[in-house]
């Protein structure tokens, strides 16, 4: 975000900092938003869902646990506004609720998940020799098993529950960082400037916060944009394969999971809602994701 | 050259140790019994002999040590031994599922890097244009919708507007290719598209790097035609981290194949496999998920000797 | 394993099979408007319109037979409107008992308690009397069934073993029933009937306490060798068999005392008790097959038990071709099937097909021509799906009656579930008519302990008055009759506040928490229990689902947590099967062995008792037993759900009563 704070004098570097820090942060915002439009609307996006998705006890019009004789895959209607599923309960509420699920899967695996393999792989390529060749050893191994065995083969062991996928799908998503950032870190270690800063002295360690790390920013962004959408895909599957999170509780890929043929005819509301639901969520964060990427790569600074 | 190849082979080995370690590991803490499974299950009234005679026969009773030095001794000797459910050796079962398996991953990535490879290049070079906007909800739906969902999406408007699906027998691509493309176009499609979509966008983000970088901008002052800096010096550079992930890609499509087989009844090995899982055929697993990892592992090898090709500025150490 | 609990779509689902109304099959024919059948069912609409329903039923139904006695006649056009179920020979009996009122399918129907439906029972053999005369029972559609074509099959798992006295489930017999010949089996143009099927005929001694068949002296295996009573005598030993697994087969232990071959044609068995009823259905069910001695004399169990299927050798009405690893087999006619001109089809292939989806495409796009064994789909998709293809008229989906069993089995050794009164606090609290509301569209009756509409059963009247399955309408009135399907009803306040007072004085007045445990297929039951427990009773659930094998391990008690979800799938409707298979030690629904030895005496009493009324009374007995409430088991409902797709083209398909028999089609032929 830091490039995104206004181009100002000195005198006006001053004025910016005695203004309050939300103010700041507001024209941050402001500037991002003027540069890169797009990305605001995918921030906004996400906003708006995560706030849905928080405040859905609030919001939500009926409980989505309650289960409805009477509504089993009912039409649209007054009082259920997207309708029931095969259990008679609210489609919009368990939407609503759906996304804390789903949300917090995903958000919560990737940053553990994409953060850790980053950091693995940037130290891994940076370090070489036996690290790298242990810890590559291990990556392969991981990437070498089918994601989706890897995960039914967890869910079984450990049971379903919204934690245990997180750990799953955490071991899923990270080998394939760890792979990718370090090759993106092996091309930048040789880079002039690297070897530059080297000459000059630098240690490792700051090497690789000041130099590698920042210089794979983009490639971690775009690893954490797509493999949101991944991650809840994978909870979508493994829910499909029927060892994802617990029936009763609701998340978008359950839904979605839950339809087939049959609700696309008879039932599309119930197919719909939660695609629509998951495409806009991976929609704003790739949004979101371009822009930042824009901003923070050093290479494009200042175009 | 040679000896950072043979080097990387000697990798294989450790790695290889680690996933069949991986393989066996998960197998048996995962809770259920193939014994208990062949004697009929819940429905079965069998008593503890029985449960001793079939375990003793697959050889369930042993200790965890001896069952993996057993079964990585038998591997060296070329012996995958039998699966418990199929009663066929596991190497029938390979020789019957990988190729099946293999021409769905290879016509899914070829597919895909057919048009992501374009897409994701056009789009970087035609930033923010309507192309560039098109492209990219084309591809975020690809990365947005799971492939079980496009799988049953395709079947449906298959089945519904064109009353249409693929023949349900296997033909094989030899004997009869047009029946076997009929019957593997829909599912590469499918399992294709996620990685389209993933594919299209990293090389749009690449693209986008390597076009503002020094040697870019020399080649342009130097003169030359935007199609010549783009086609010769920018796309080979994007190239690299697409084609970083095309080993990796290979394994999340085998991983894909499991759901798109079944929805499409393509007998390969992503099918096998999660049957096996499920009924705890644990030679079965365990030979599948080593020879997905030696795929996997030849394809990275040749991909870091492409990349050592696309970017010499990587040393063999 | 294939058999168990299986695949829905992708994955397992829980495929017990049972058995229909005969009354519903034939009424169910495309003339029923099925938007009543389910759609107003779905939305909770009145049922008024079932009367009329009724009527248009009878309508049909007469004017179906009308039509297919002129199609008998020769006349030129088959209706595409009229299934083959009671295809003309047969017409006079099946006709007359099927022409009551439907009341299975139908949610509807329970609007009219006074009519239980009719499950045909199970004949009791009688001694000394030739059961079964010379002549050729498939005589009778043979000679006007029309030959050739290739019978598609599809199955959504692969069969557990192709031994079927090592089979557990259906999958084993619907690949290898065609294979091999029982001794007897069902009429397959009524499915209820016991006709000889390698027996030419067979006589039961005055004393009742063997009966001796006579072979077909034609029947030869697949490698030329005759059949013979050696066989016989081979085979029957073989499912009863100590110390070996005989998942389905071991049924006749309790029955069979020995046999021996009075000559190459015949051979003598005999019983362990005189006129066992339960003895000769269950030589019926499909998985009692006659083996070949001389292929498998002295082999191991296990050796049979890892063989290939192409060693297959039978004495069925196909022969096996191939078998495509995991996508399925082939088989052609057997040429010299003792039964002349039998099979219809020159060949039959099952294709296995594990995805609902692809599966509802492939009977939408005309690649399958039946699928006869199980629900390959869940309900909804099912209910989706009959109402497209019985609208379009394109076929039947049949339904099974209400033999089915969804049971949850309780850990009732250990806290909490080791005080009784907690096990009835939740007998009394569950609301039944909501779980087979919701997880089973009122396919469904109320979970009594016996066969409901059958001469085991108690009336709908006299369940609705039984604590825990009372229920009272808007006024406070007690409802009598079949609630389920009817709006406006709610659990008797008495059940709810006795279950209360109950957990109070067990020392759960604040509930617990208990991990219920199923697998994939099975989701809806323990969402809807949640609901249930914790409104009532404080009892909080965590779901925990497992696929197939972990569950079995579960099931068996290897680590069985509090709850665990079980389906039953009796072979035969007969209390002998019902029994020994959940509510007496050693069952297989019954893991942990619990048993009220009342009900031990009982069943010892009933197995052998002749006299039709005096072994409904002891049933009775056991019954009263079981609504104590304090089982093993928690049983919500019986099931009979649409499974059995049979297009118009499918000719003289009649539906069976239990889904452990007539996997067979031999008698099944293909008119376009």
């Amino acid at each position: 975000m830091l490039n995104g704070l206004p181009q100002v004098s000195r005198e006006g570097d001053r004025q910016y900092l005695k203004l309050p820090w939300y103010s700041r942060a507001l024209s941050g915002i402001a500037d991002f938003s003027r540069r890169k439009p797009l990305g605001a609307i995918g921030g906004a996006i996400l906003l708006i869902l995560i706030f849905i998705s928080v405040t859905s006890p609030l919001i939500s019009p009926q409980d989505p646990y309650e289960i409805r004789g009477g509504s089993i895959l009912a039409a649209p209607s007054s009082e259920l506004l997207l309708g029931g599923d095969s259990l008679g309960r609210d489609v919009l509420s368990r939407l609503f609720y759906g996304g804390r699920i789903s949300l917090y899967v995903g958000l919560v695996s990737i940053a553990i998940g994409i953060t850790a393999g980053a950091f693995l792989g940037a130290l891994s390529a940076y370090f070489g020799g036996k690290i790298d060749l242990v810890v590559q050893r291990f990556v392969d191994a991981f990437i070498a098993f089918p994601g989706i065995i890897l995960g039914l083969a967890i869910m079984s062991v450990l049971g379903s529950s919204v934690n245990n996928i997180i750990f799953a799908l955490v071991l899923v998503l990270a080998p394939s960082a760890i792979r990718t950032v370090r090759a993106q870190a092996l091309a930048i270690k040789e880079m002039d400037y690297v070897l530059a800063a080297r000459a000059l002295g630098a240690g490792d360690l700051r090497i690789v916060i000041r130099h590698i790390i920042p210089n794979c920013m983009a490639i971690f962004i775009i690893l954490f944009t797509l493999n949101l959408g991944y991650a809840i895909i994978v909870e979508a599957t493994l829910t499909f394969l029927g060892v994802g999170v617990p029936p009763d509780v609701p998340s978008w890929g359950g839904m979605l999971a839950e339809g087939g043929i049959a609700y696309i005819k008879d039932a599309p509301w119930l197919a719909i809602a939660p695609g629509i639901a998951l495409s806009l969520a991976v929609f704003g964060v790739n949004l979101l994701g371009d822009a930042l990427r824009d901003v923070m790569d050093p290479r494009l600074r200042g175009t | 050259m040679t000896g950072y190849i043979l080097q990387r082979l000697a990798l294989f080995i450790p790695t290889l140790i680690l996933a069949s370690f991986l393989a066996f590991a998960i197998m048996r803490i995962l809770p259920g019994d193939p014994a208990i499974a062949m004697l009929g299950g819940a429905e079965g009234s069998f008593t503890q002999e029985d449960l001793d005679v079939v375990r003793e026969k697959l050889g369930t009773n042993r200790p965890l040590h001896i069952q993996y030095g057993t079964w990585i001794r038998d591997l060296f000797q070329g012996n995958l031994s039998e699966s418990y459910f199929f009663r066929v050796p596991v190497s029938q079962l390979m020789t019957d599922r990988f190729p099946v398996s293999t021409q769905l991953a290879v016509m899914a990535l070829l597919l895909s890097y057919v048009v992501a490879v374009p897409l994701g290049v056009l789009s970087a070079v035609k930033q923010d244009s309507w192309f560039d906007h098109a492209a990219k909800i084309f591809t975020i739906a690809g990365v947005a919708l799971p492939t079980f969902w496009v799988g049953i999406l395709i079947l449906f408007v298959l089945g519904n507007y064109f009353n249409w699906v693929p023949p349900l027998d296997y033909a094989n691509f030899w004997e009869n290719p047009l029946i076997n493309l009929q019957q593997m176009i829909f599912p590469a499609v499918a399992l294709g598209y996620f990685n389209t979509a993933f594919a299209a966008r990293l090389t749009r983000s690449t693209m986008l790097e390597v076009m503002h970088e020094d040697y870019i901008r020399t080649a342009r002052s130097k003169g030359l035609k935007e199609a010549v800096v783009i086609g010769r010096h920018a796309v080979k550079n994007a190239f690299l981290p697409v084609v970083t992930i095309v080993g990796f890609q290979l394994g999340r499509l085998f991983g894909g194949a499991v759901v798109i087989e079944a929805i499409f009844v393509v007998p390969g090995v992503g099918t096998l496999l999660v049957d096996s899982v499920l009924i705890r055929d644990y030679p079965v697993v365990q030979a599948v998920i080593l020879m997905i990892a030696l795929i996997v592992l030849g394809l990275n090898l040749v991909v870091d000797l492409l990349y050592g090709w696309l970017n010499p500025r990587i040393r063999y150490a | 394993m294939a058999g168990l609990p299986e695949m829905t779509g992708l994955w397992l689902t829980a495929q017990v099979d049972i058995p229909p109304t005969a009354a519903y099959y034939v009424a169910h024919t495309k003339a029923i408007p099925q938007n009543i059948i389910v759609i107003s069912y779905l939305k909770g609409q009145d049922m008024s319109k079932l009367s009329k329903f009724n009527i248009r039923i009878l309508i049909s139904v007469s004017v179906m037979l009308a039509a297919i006695a002129a199609a008998a006649c020769g006349s030129a056009e088959q209706p595409t409107a009229a299934p083959p179920p009671t295809a003309a020979p047969a017409a006079p009996s099946g006709a007359g008992a099927t022409a009551t009122p439907a009341p299975t399918a139908m949610p509807a129907a329970t609007a009219t308690p006074a009519s239980p439906p009719q499950i045909a029972t199970v004949e009791v053999p009688t001694p000394g009397v030739v059961e079964s005369a010379a002549e050729k029972p498939w005589a009778s559609f043979a000679a006007q069934a029309k030959h050739g074509g290739t019978l598609r099959n599809a199955e959504a798992v692969l069969p557990d073993h192709w031994d079927l006295h090592q089979s557990c489930c259906n999958p084993g017999p619907a690949a290898s029933r065609d294979l091999f010949n029982n001794l007897v089996m069902y009429d397959p143009t009524d499915q209820k009937t016991i006709v000889g099927d390698l027996a030419q005929s067979w006589e039961w001694a005055p004393d009742g306490l063997s009966v001796t068949f006579r072979i077909w002296e034609n029947a030869v295996w697949s490698d030329g060798q005759p059949v013979t009573a050696d066989d016989v005598v081979f085979s029957l030993n073989r499912m009863v068999e100590d110390g070996v697994s005989r998942p389905r087969v071991k049924n006749l232990r309790p029955y069979y005392d020995g046999s021996e071959a009075v000559d190459p044609a015949t051979a003598k068995v005999n019983t362990k008790f005189p006129n066992p009823a339960a003895f000769l259905p269950f030589l019926a069910v499909d998985f009692m097959s006659i083996q070949p001695k001389h292929v498998l004399e002295g082999r191991a169990d296990v050796e049979e038990f890892f063989d290939e299927p192409a060693n297959i050798v039978g004495s069925g009405a196909y022969l096996f071709v191939s078998h495509e690893l995991g996508q399925g087999w082939v088989f052609e006619k057997n040429p010299n099937y003792f039964k002349d001109g039998l099979p219809f089809a020159d060949g039959k292939e099952t294709f296995v097909i594990k995805d609902k989806d692809r599966f509802v495409t492939a009977f939408m796009t005309d690649q399958i021509d039946i699928v006869h064994r199980g629900s390959l789909l869940p309900l909804t998709d099912m209910v989706s799906f009959k109402n497209e293809w019985e609208s379009k008229g394109l076929g039947v989906v049949y339904s099974p009656g209400f033999t089915l069993q969804g049971l949850t089995n309780m850990k009732w050794t250990a806290p909490p579930f080791d005080d009784p009164r907690v096990r009835r606090a939740i007998f009394l609290a569950i609301d039944r008519k909501e779980l087979a509301d919701i997880d089973k569209l009122g396919f469904a009756k109320m979970g009594q302990p016996f066969f409901p509409g059958t001469q085991w059963a108690s009336s709908d009247e006299e369940v609705a008055k039984w604590p825990g399955f009372r229920y009272v309408d808007e006024s406070g009135e007690l409802y009598l009759g079949d609630p389920i399907g009817v709006d406006g009803l709610t659990k008797h306040p008495d059940d709810i506040a006795e279950a209360q007072r109950l957990m109070a004085e067990a020392g759960y007045g604040d509930g617990f928490t208990a991990n219920y445990h199923t697998y994939t297929a099975n989701k809806n039951v323990p969402v809807i229990l949640k609901q249930q427990l914790q409104n009532i009773l404080n009892i909080e659930l965590n779901i925990n689902i497992t696929d197939t094998a972990a569950t079995i391990a579960a099931e068996q008690g290897v680590d069985f947590s509090h709850f665990v979800s079980v389906h039953n799938g009796p072979n035969i409707v007969d209390p002998d099967d019902l029994m020994s298979g959940v509510y007496l030690a050693g069952a297989p629904r019954n893991p942990i062995d619990y048993e009220d030895p009342m009900i031990r005496d009982i069943f010892e009493r009933q197995k052998s008792e002749p006299d039709l009324a005096k072994r409904q009374a002891l049933i009775r007995e056991a019954e009263a037993i079981i609504l104590k409430g304090e089982h093993h088991m928690i049983q919500y409902y019986w099931y009979g759900d649409p499974r059995w797709i049979v297009p118009n083209h499918v000719k003289n398909y009649v539906p069976r009563q239990t889904v452990q028999y007539g996997m067979g089609t031999e008698h099944l032929w293909m008119e376009r």
